[in-house]
């Protein structure tokens, strides 16, 4: 039976070259340097280890060449076909490096297991003297199943942490959401408050305005009424003054015709002239009454002499005047009736000389009277004068006053009116203030309500969570899931540590064995031991006489001598399904007998186990074509 | 601790899924089995108290 290799487009080749693989048997791929026995190798490699599903993996296949490097460099698309046992395996990789096909029964454990090369693992490490073999049983063995699983159950512990933390946090968001919420609502609060303050305060302010207003609009017409009595008050005061005026001018008017008067009655000159014309009068009055008692005399004389006569009843008597002629009663009563009419005249005169006399005396009475009366009515006028000015000076000055205090009331009522207009401007811009205030306010308010309406729905929202595609629930339900959740994890995590800790120390046990035995088939006996710790997972070398030496230490061919031992035993133990095995010659710098036991050694297995060991050989023909040959 | 029966049931898993993506989602498919049952035997608590 053979195994059919097609390879397209890798390393070296371009185009597609075909190799056939001879079962149960040793194929020597002989070839000159550098005409393809390593591209074989890797193509081979690529057709059997893919497809890879670990990290660790992919980084061996790059340590080992087996991923873009791969590639043909002057071509696209590269590609691997193998057909084995039944087997029909494809391996595509696109010109962008991605992969198009990956064959479907392909084993990563072949990177380490299944092929020794300069590259392989156990080469590298043997070279650097790194004995750290833990890889061995993590990623070869059963073990590597349950360190999958555990690792997936601890990315999932990981997850369901994180999920706890997740709502820890955000429960603790929540509560300082909540509390910044309550703090907005306690803002909202104190805003309602300022808010009413402000109303109240508008309100006070109103109801002070009114009232000062009014106390101003009293204030302002009682100095208007006061203002108007005063006006009123100055005006009579005025027509009083002007009346006052008027009459010290007829009163001075008055005065001066009174001195004028006084000034044209000449006292002396009239007393003269009474004087004179008395004394005149006195004269004749005193003549005309001594005339009188002359008159008298004779009537008296006549009188008798008639009486004697009569009492003598003479009819005649002798004239008791002239005393020479006889007269009569008649005569005498005629005579006496005659001095009576001379004697009335006379005192008739008298009495219109007296009464001229009297008009004369009354004629100076009546001056000096006159005199006196303009002397009192000048007394009167003076104080007449003295009042009107005195009565003026108080007008004046109380029309002075009153003027001064006009202009006061005025003056204050014009600042009052002021006062008012600017409580009036004062108290609109206050109001105008507070009504923005109360606006502003209001916006805040509003916007307030809309935070904390947002806030609430929000940490509503906020409080249910889902996880793992399931319903919305609330935070506590999904913690004490998480928690179950997570104690069931931690549970599968620890089963499956256990398992895989048996499996490793199992996995060691059997690799150890077949180390041992190996050993024994290819007669290595510089060495009394070689194994891997079971408890450190590290390499172990035992040289004769079991003393232990450091893997730094061993020659280059001894390395290579436990790595084809160790890549033998890691082939039948962690390998047995993959009938292939590679095996590169560089690795085989051995004396030519040793390098017969182990190709021997090498074909016996093959045999033995129905394999197809792939084995490079260089040409010592120079040029020669790579070609497979099963022996 | 783990029944006999949810140790034999991830034995099975390890066993039928060689490949470490196919391991995963059988994994995954088991452990939300664990959670659904979780969810139910808390609905069944509640709906009980």
């Amino acid at each position: 039976m053979r195994a059919q290799l097609e390879l397209t487009n890798i390393g070296g080749f371009r185009g597609t070259k075909r190799f056939e693989f001879q079962k149960g048997a040793v194929n020597e791929v002989e070839a000159a340097n550098a005409t393809g026995k390593t591209s074989l190798i890797r193509g081979l490699a690529c057709a059997l280890a893919y497809p890879l599903s670990h990290d660790e993996a992919i980084t061996e296949a790059q340590n080992q060449g087996l991923r873009e490097s791969l590639k043909n460099i002057y071509e696209n698309d590269a590609a691997v076909h193998l057909i084995y046992d039944g087997n029909d395996e494809e391996w595509h990789m696109r010109g962008d490096g991605t992969l198009a096909q990956l064959p479907k029964n392909g084993n990563e454990g072949f990177l380490y297991a299944g092929m020794l090369t300069q590259e392989a693992q156990t080469i590298r490490q043997l070279v650097e003297g790194n004995a750290d073999f833990s890889w061995v049983a993590q990623r070869l063995s059963y073990a590597q199943r349950y360190a999958t699983a555990k690792g997936y159950i601890d990315s999932q512990i990981t997850d369901a942490e994180s999920n706890l933390g997740a709502i820890d946090k955000r429960r603790e968001a929540l509560i300082e959401e909540d509390k910044a919420l309550t703090q907005i609502r306690n803002e909202r609060a104190k805003l309602d408050q300022t808010l009413d303050e402000l109303a109240q305060k508008l309100d006070e302010r109103k109801r002070r305005h009114v009232e000062q207003m009014k106390a101003l609009d009293i204030e302002i017409r009682r100095r208007a009424d006061e203002v108007s009595k005063h006006e009123a008050r100055t005006h009579v005061l005025e027509q009083d003054i002007e009346s006052l005026e008027a009459k010290l001018e007829s009163n001075a008017r008055n005065m001066q015709q009174l001195e004028e008067r006084l000034r044209s009655i000449n006292i002396e000159a009239i007393r003269g002239e009474v004087i004179q014309n008395v004394s005149k009068i006195d004269n004749r009055i005193g003549k005309l009454r001594r005339e009188i008692a002359g008159l008298d005399g004779q009537k008296s004389t006549f009188s008798d002499a008639k009486s004697v006569l009569i009492q003598r009843g003479e009819r005649e008597g002798l004239c008791p005047v002239c005393e020479r002629s006889n007269v009569d009663v008649s005569f005498l009563e005629g005579k006496i009736s005659e001095i009576n009419s001379e004697v009335q005249i006379k005192q008739r005169e008298i009495q219109a000389l007296a009464s001229e006399r009297s008009r004369w005396l009354q004629k100076e009475a009546k001056a000096r009277h006159e005199i006196d009366d303009l002397n009192q009515l000048k007394k009167g006028l003076t104080d007449e004068k003295r009042e009107l000015s005195s009565t003026k000076s108080r007008r004046t000055e109380e029309f002075e006053s009153l003027r001064k205090s006009l202009e006061n009331l005025r003056n204050k009522r014009v600042i009052l009116s002021e006062q008012r207009a600017s409580l009036g401007r004062e108290t609109e811009k206050w109001e105008a203030e507070t009504h923005e205030a109360l606006s502003n306010a209001e916006r805040q308010a509003k916007a307030f309500d809309t935070e904390i309406a947002e806030r609430t729905r929000k940490i509503e929202e906020d409080s249910l969570v889902s996880l793992y595609n399931r319903e919305r629930s609330s935070f506590q339900e999904w913690e004490n899931r998480l928690h179950r959740y997570r104690n069931k994890l931690s549970e599968i995590v620890e089963f499956f540590e256990r398992r895989q800790h048996q499996h490793e120390v199992q996995a060691i046990a059997d690799f150890n064995n077949n180390i041992r035995s190996v050993m024994a088939d290819l007669g290595f006996t510089e060495f009394d031991q070689i194994a891997i710790d079971k408890d450190d997972m590290r390499l172990k070398v035992l040289r004769a006489g079991f003393v232990r030496q450091p893997i730094e230490s061993l020659s280059t061919s001894e390395k290579y001598s436990i790595a084809i031992v160790l890549q033998i035993a890691l082939k039948e133990t962690y390998l047995p399904d993959i009938p292939f095995f590679i095996v590169d010659e560089v690795v085989m710098s051995y004396d030519r007998e040793k390098k017969q036991r182990i190709l021997d050694y090498l074909g016996q297995m093959a045999k033995e186990k129905e394999l197809y060991i792939v084995v490079t050989k260089l040409s010592e023909t120079a040029g020669k074509e790579i070609s497979v040959q099963g022996r | 601790m783990l029944t006999d029966e949810e140790k034999q049931a991830l034995e099975r898993l390890v066993k039928e899924n060689p490949d470490r993506r196919g391991l995963q989602q059988q994994l995954q498919r088991y452990l939300n089995s664990i959670l659904d049952r979780i969810i139910t035997t808390e609905d069944e608590i509640e709906s009980t108290t």
